[in-house]
């Protein structure tokens, strides 16, 4: 029979069969138990739950290690290379270039194909094989990093605020 | 073998801090004492053994690139089991055999006095519980296991499967009714 403080037992009891509990609940829980058959019959159910507590399987901690570990390297490699100084392991700055850069960067390049058109130039035509060569191309690393919003924004990815200002420059000179 | 580290002696905020810094062996150790539970939480939503590991591992890897994102308004634990879930439920979503089933169309709720057979202890009917649980609805099952796999507080389970805490607890409740009606 249900006695009363059920309610309150039955939400310690995961604790209770984690052995989670401070001593005085767990006093508490053991207490009730020897005297309400409800409640341990759900302890009893709790405990074939866990029983069934499925576990990772064998290599499961090693390999999420090794892929953090690689990706930490990877990390140090590209500060190492001077395209991310300062750059803490995984916990990486914006991976993308700032807003206006970007603005006056699709600026700049669609007044380029513009101009293309406005003069009357032919686009020339790109052959199947450099297509296939950009495809088989991999992508830059900091493409990894990529959710796929903005289309394109890796290429600025590698470059530091003074080479993408010099780059904005070069372009509006 | 490996011998035991510094890092195992510390709290978990401790380690997050090292982390940030790019600590290595503090990683390692997050990444020990929580894999268990991120893969049971992925497991309890995918209900696939590989695709559980892989979201574990994603979300580790996730959690770690976001950690100066961490503000530690939840636990490391909570923060990185809802990265699980979310995880999980994004691959859910791209294979497209996502089956929820809500409290709302869950059958009957039996009176709570059923009796629980006396064998459940042995290992033949924690695997009949096993796949008694699987029969579950979502939210029922998940905070079932949450609750007593991982020993989350309702509202970490609430937090975990978007829901009040409130809501956390009759479906913890409700499931675990279900099962002693199934089990009886």
């Amino acid at each position: 029979m249900s006695g009363q403080g059920c309610d309150g037992i039955r939400d310690l009891l995961p604790e209770w069969a984690l052995g989670a509990l401070d001593s005085e609940a767990g006093a508490k829980v053991k207490e009730h138990l020897t005297s309400c058959g409800d409640c341990g019959m759900e302890m009893r159910l709790l405990q074939a739950l866990l029983a069934s507590r499925p576990e990772p399987p064998l290599g499961l901690e090693d390999r999420i290690r090794a892929r953090v570990t690689e990706e930490m390297e990877g990390a140090r490699r590209v500060e190492a290379s001077g395209r991310g100084a300062g750059v803490i392991p995984l916990v990486r700055r914006s991976r993308w270039a700032p807003a206006w850069a970007l603005s006056a960067a699709a600026v700049v390049v669609l007044s380029l194909g513009i101009g293309v058109i406005w003069n009357g130039e032919t686009v020339p035509e790109i052959g199947e094989e450099a297509i296939q060569v950009a495809v088989d191309e991999p992508l830059p690393e900091a493409w990894l990093w990529d959710d796929g919003l903005v289309a394109g924004a890796p290429v600025f990815d590698g470059l530091t605020d003074e080479q993408l200002e010099a780059l904005i420059q070069e372009l509006e000179g | 073998m490996k011998e035991p580290s510094s890092e195992g002696l510390l709290p978990d905020e401790a380690l997050v801090d090292r982390a940030r810094k790019g600590d290595p062996g503090a990683m390692d150790e997050l990444v020990k004492r929580h894999h268990a539970s991120a893969f049971r939480v992925a497991l309890g939503i995918l209900r696939d053994e590989d695709g559980a590991a892989d979201a574990a591992q994603d979300a580790f890897l996730k959690a770690f690139r976001g950690l100066s994102g961490f503000r530690g308004d939840a636990s490391f634990r909570t923060w990185l089991l809802t990265i699980v879930a979310n995880e999980a439920r994004g691959m859910l979503r791209k294979v497209g055999r996502r089956k929820e089933t809500g409290l709302e169309v869950a059958g009957p709720i039996a009176s709570g006095q059923e009796t629980v057979e006396d064998s459940l202890e042995n290992a033949e009917e924690a695997e009949r519980v096993k796949i008694l649980l699987g029969e579950l609805p979502e939210k029922q099952r998940l905070a079932v296991t949450l609750r007593v796999f991982e020993g989350l507080s309702f509202k970490e389970v609430g937090a975990l499967i978007g829901s009040s805490e409130g809501a956390a607890r009759v479906n913890y409740h409700h499931g675990i009714r279900r099962l002693r009606e199934m089990v009886s």
